[in-house]
């Protein structure tokens, strides 16, 4: 009978924390990919705008991942990741930002990288598997959803 | 008892000591370790399996065995997400190619990616 329970209780217990290695893994995983993203955007902006990368990079975490506007990201309209599969296990990843630039231009911004399948975020990986196809193209952030249905 | 213990002790430490052996003979003759070499083997192997699929999206055995690795596919995928948490291996350094460039606003529809082709998704639940 005891020995029932503590193996019932070990078999448990693994398994939770197997899930929770999985959960951490995930984690791991998809807070490289955006920290990969936001550093390039920070990169291109600190280096058009003149002001210091770690600071655009928190503002540009503030800004796309919470939603809050930030003085230092006024400027940027939108941003766009594409991906496309060069052969079986390479991917380019490229982003593209655009931000104002007075009242009749913008200025556009490509930062590009290749990556292996395995860097891909699971979202993007499914996509590839379940819909085939050479290419496909992601918004990460709009300023403006009426500027959005614009582009597309 | 002991004896089976030491028997099977002495099995794994072998097979371990085999298995980097031949990896490290592998990378030296081919530049690429066996993981990468068995990595673009399944990526390869994944594709074929799932254009087929696509070609012959009514035959059972195409949607079974599709199934099958995609299966296999995200298992061996969380297998090796999860050995890197434990390796706290980081992304290989990317190059990154940055390029600016300035774009009438009229003009930023054909800059800005695919998106006119209608594929665009949001990814802000992935960032």
């Amino acid at each position: 009978m005891l020995r029932g329970i503590l193996t019932t209780a070990t078999v448990v217990v693994g398994a939770y924390l197997i899930y929770r290695w999985f959960q951490a893994a995930q984690a791991a995983h998809a807070s490289r990919f955006r920290g990969g993203v936001v550093n390039d955007v920070a990169t291109w902006m600190a280096d058009e705008l003149g002001e210091e990368r770690a600071a655009l990079t928190s503002a540009l975490f503030d800004t796309i991942e919470r939603g809050r506007p930030n003085p230092m990201t006024k400027r940027l309209r939108r941003i766009e990741c594409e991906f496309a599969k060069k052969d079986f296990s390479t991917y380019r990843r490229t982003v593209i930002a655009l931000l104002d630039s007075g009242e009749e231009e913008g200025l556009v911004g490509r930062m590009a990288c290749d990556l292996s399948r395995d860097d891909l975020p699971d979202q993007v990986r499914t996509l590839f598997n379940r819909e085939g196809g050479s290419d496909h193209s992601f918004v990460l952030y709009d300023r403006n959803e009426a500027m959005a249905g614009g582009f597309a | 008892m002991i004896d089976l213990v030491w028997q099977i002790g002495a099995a794994i430490l072998g097979a371990v000591a085999a298995a980097v052996v031949a990896d490290m003979v592998v990378e030296q003759v081919t530049g690429k370790d066996i993981a990468t070499h068995f990595s673009a083997w399944w990526n390869a192997l994944r594709d074929r399996v799932l254009a087929w699929r696509k070609s012959n999206p009514s035959l059972a055995s195409a949607r079974i065995l599709a199934r099958i690795v995609l299966v296999a596919d995200e298992a061996q995928h969380a297998a090796r997400q999860m050995v890197n948490v434990i390796l706290s291996a980081k992304q290989s350094e990317r190059e990154v190619e940055i390029s600016s460039e300035r774009v009438a606003l009229e003009d930023i529809q054909k800059k800005v990616s695919t998106a006119s082709a209608g594929k665009v998704l949001d990814l802000t639940d992935v960032i």
